[in-house]
């Protein structure tokens, strides 16, 4: 099979282009995915939605005059002010953007992994509904494939680039594991709770939660899981927490180096890991001091976000080399299929030939038994698999090569043995054979050229 | 010289240079699996060194030359069983020029005479020089630990960007830290234990036990034996009971180490003032 690849097509807003306001106007929810999917395909043959907090794309294929201004209006569903931050990409350009946004290179943090993810869900959905078609089938698991690539060869993903990644990841250098510490969360603040809920995804526990409020500790115990204690209850429980969380509105210090030297005491040593996220702040700074204590305030997570930032802003080169070979590889496997349907040709007229010259020949041996009938039969075939093997490999290597002959060979082929085929333009179309985006790479050992030892 | 020693010593060099490679750029992660292969060709190495030895007659229990080789070979043995679920190169930068420093300086002292068989004394004395070098070994990687633990540390306090090995935290390097230095206390009490026999057998008989503590005390190497002993099994007490870890434990741990090193270089120069004259 093969497919055009210039029919590809990309409509959207992202964070780089539209505020938050547009981008939420014209978000895409669930109830509504489906309907606007078919809506889509039903112009463009093919279509994948990808609407996440940052970004509302919507992938096609199709007659690029008719389909992308169809997509855009799905996009725009009437809302015309919005259509000065709409981008539109095609062919080579709208794959490159489909593997940059796969690999979160485009992403507002880069690096981040929820992308990869969300782009996969909305494959699943296009798959669901039946939106999916040969180019997208082809190339949206080449995309998951170079993301992971990326992922796995370079650190892009390695450093925390948020305050509340940065807490888990410091918590998980002072501890063996995060699943079952104890985590006290001082104060009911938004930050707190984006926090924590980073710490629940590591299966901390227990969660305690005090307020000067209790409703409030109570509502946001309610809302994580956790569990409301009475402020005057501090002391006893940052003797039992491991990992603290304080986000309160106090203007002044409510854990002071007294209090926390007696806790640890207490504890025997044992670790304590202490965030300070309020400002101002809510633990005395001279508390980082004392043994076996690492406090972290704002600045100091800040400072550690930006150096996570950096680290990843480094590999992004290393991560457009690695989308450079995948696009290579996927270009030298497109050329490699033109030749497909002249080797098909070939091989099949080459057989008939020889099934043909073996049943004429079949009579003259006189009366002969099944077992040496299919020898003669067996004997015509591998004369032929022989005779094809060394042209065929030619033929693919040319292909794969790139050398710019490989249409004039095939048409030569073509001639030579009077086949009747097709032969499509190199560079224009993509074999979609495989649709599992592993790596494939056409070897002399591929379906289409048969060992002749065999 | 033993055949291999040459081939071991540059393997151990080789994945040492990979190891510090690992500690600077943890991005290159096959770096971390050639300098296992090379560590582990190294332990192998060194393991046949060892048996040709022991087939001399100069095993690990004959001579203080040949116990420090055998450490060294410990030493090499327990990274990769240390960092079999849990990379950590730093420990490997660490340990094995430790390693290689030992076996430098063992090679360049005198061979040692080779153990005569079935003597009651000799049996004693080999069970304790073992003992010692299992014990020290034990205490050697617990000081590592500790090392790898301060330098965690001092990263996580002073809020730089990246811990020292980011795969390793510090609740493991401390508890790692404690079973090397409790199961290397245990085998260290043999050692006290047959030493002090040994020794109080070679004191005069008829001597009240005063004059025989007198007489041990006079001893640098017991001296420094007991104040090894005395130091860790205070550490564990220390941990149990007054919750003595982390940075502190770390720090008691290379003290304890040091003197411990410090019986080997009385042994050693020992050896060497008495193999010169």
């Amino acid at each position: 099979m093969v497919f055009e690849v210039n029919k590809l097509f990309v409509v959207g807003v992202s964070h780089q282009t539209a505020p938050v306001a547009i981008r939420e106007s014209l978000a895409v929810g669930d109830a509504v995915l489906r309907e606007r999917l078919l809506q889509a395909a039903a112009v463009c043959g093919e279509a994948v939605i990808l609407s996440t907090c940052n970004r509302v794309e919507i992938y096609g294929s199709g007659p690029l005059s008719g389909s992308l201004e169809h997509a855009k209006e799905i996009l725009l569903q009437k809302q015309n002010h919005a259509a000065s931050c709409v981008y539109e990409k095609r062919a080579e350009q709208a794959v490159l953007h489909l593997f940059r946004v796969a690999a979160s290179l485009d992403s507002l943090v880069v690096g981040e992994a929820q992308i990869l993810g969300q782009l996969k869900q909305a494959f699943r959905a296009a798959q669901e509904a039946g939106t999916i078609g040969e180019v997208l089938g082809t190339l949206l698991p080449k995309a998951f494939f170079a993301a992971k690539r990326i992922r796995s060869e370079t650190t892009i993903g390695e450093n925390p680039a948020s305050v509340a990644s940065v807490a888990v990841q410091l918590a998980e250098k002072v501890f063996s594991g995060l699943k079952a510490q104890p985590v006290l969360v001082i104060g009911a603040g938004k930050m707190a709770e984006c926090v924590v809920r980073h710490l629940l995804t590591a299966k901390v526990c227990p969660l305690w939660i005090v307020n000067r409020t209790f409703a409030r500790a109570e509502h946001l115990a309610k809302t994580l899981g956790g569990e409301a204690q009475p402020f005057d209850q501090l002391e006893t429980l940052l003797s039992r927490a491991a990992i603290v969380v304080s986000s309160t509105g106090a203007a002044h210090p409510i854990l002071h180096k007294d209090l926390v030297s007696k806790v640890m005491r207490r504890r025997k040593g044992r670790w304590l890991f202490l965030m300070d996220i309020a400002v101002p702040r809510d633990i005395a700074p001279d508390v980082g001091d004392l043994d076996n204590v690492y406090l972290y305030d704002l600045d100091a997570l800040q400072q550690v976000v930006s150096h996570g930032q950096h680290a990843r802003a480094l590999q992004t080169e290393a991560a457009h080399r690695i989308i450079d070979e995948e696009l290579a590889r996927l270009v030298r496997r497109t050329k490699s299929a033109d030749v497909v349907p002249t080797i098909r040709a070939l091989r099949a007229r080459a057989h008939e030939i020889a099934a043909s010259e073996v049943a004429r020949v079949l009579p003259r041996f006189g009366p002969l038994t099944p077992s040496q009938q299919q020898l003669l039969e067996h004997l015509g075939k591998s004369i032929v698999n022989k005779l094809l093997h060394p042209p065929l490999v030619a033929l693919h290597k040319e292909a794969s090569d790139g050398n710019g002959q490989v249409d004039d060979l095939a048409e030569a082929v073509a001639k030579l043995w009077a086949l009747d085929t097709q032969i499509p333009q190199t560079g224009e179309s993509f074999e979609t054979s495989r649709m599992d985006g592993k790596d494939s790479v056409p070897t002399t050992t591929s379906p289409e050229i048969e060992n002749p030892s065999s | 010289m033993p055949p291999f020693f040459p081939v071991t010593l540059a393997l151990q060099a080789v994945a040492c240079t990979l190891y510090v490679v690992g500690v600077a750029q943890p991005t290159l992660r096959r770096v971390s699996a050639v300098a296992r292969a090379s560590l582990l060709l190294a332990v192998a190495f060194q393991a046949v060194d060892i048996a040709w030895l022991c087939l001399r007659g100069l095993h690990p229990g004959s001579s203080i030359r040949e116990a420090v080789y055998f450490l060294s070979w410990l030493f090499c043995l327990a990274y990769p069983l240390l960092s079999r679920k849990r990379p950590a190169p730093l420990l490997g930068a660490l340990l094995l020029p430790l390693a290689m420093v030992l076996e430098i300086i063992v090679r360049l002292l005198p061979a040692g005479k080779a153990a005569s068989n079935g003597d009651e004394s000799m049996f004693l004395a080999s069970l304790h020089v073992l003992s010692a070098t299992v014990g020290t070994a034990l205490f050697g990687l617990a000081a590592v630990t500790g090392v790898a633990y301060l330098l965690s540390e001092r990263h996580l306090k002073h809020h730089l960007a990246d811990a020292a090995d980011p795969r390793l935290s510090l609740q493991t390097l401390d508890g790692w830290n404690h079973q090397c230095f409790a199961f290397g206390l245990l085998s260290f009490t043999l050692t006290m234990v047959s030493g002090t026999y040994w020794l109080t057998r070679r004191a005069t008989w008829g001597q009240s036990f005063g004059q025989q503590v007198l007489w041990l005390l006079q001893k640098p190497q017991y001296v420094l034996s007991l104040l090894t002993w005395l130091m860790f099994a205070g550490l564990l007490f220390g941990r149990h009971v007054l919750g003595l870890r982390g940075r502190r434990a770390a720090m008691w741990t290379l003290s304890g180490f040091a003197v411990s090193v410090s019986i080997l270089a009385v042994y050693l120069l020992r050896d060497f003032w008495w193999s010169s004259k």
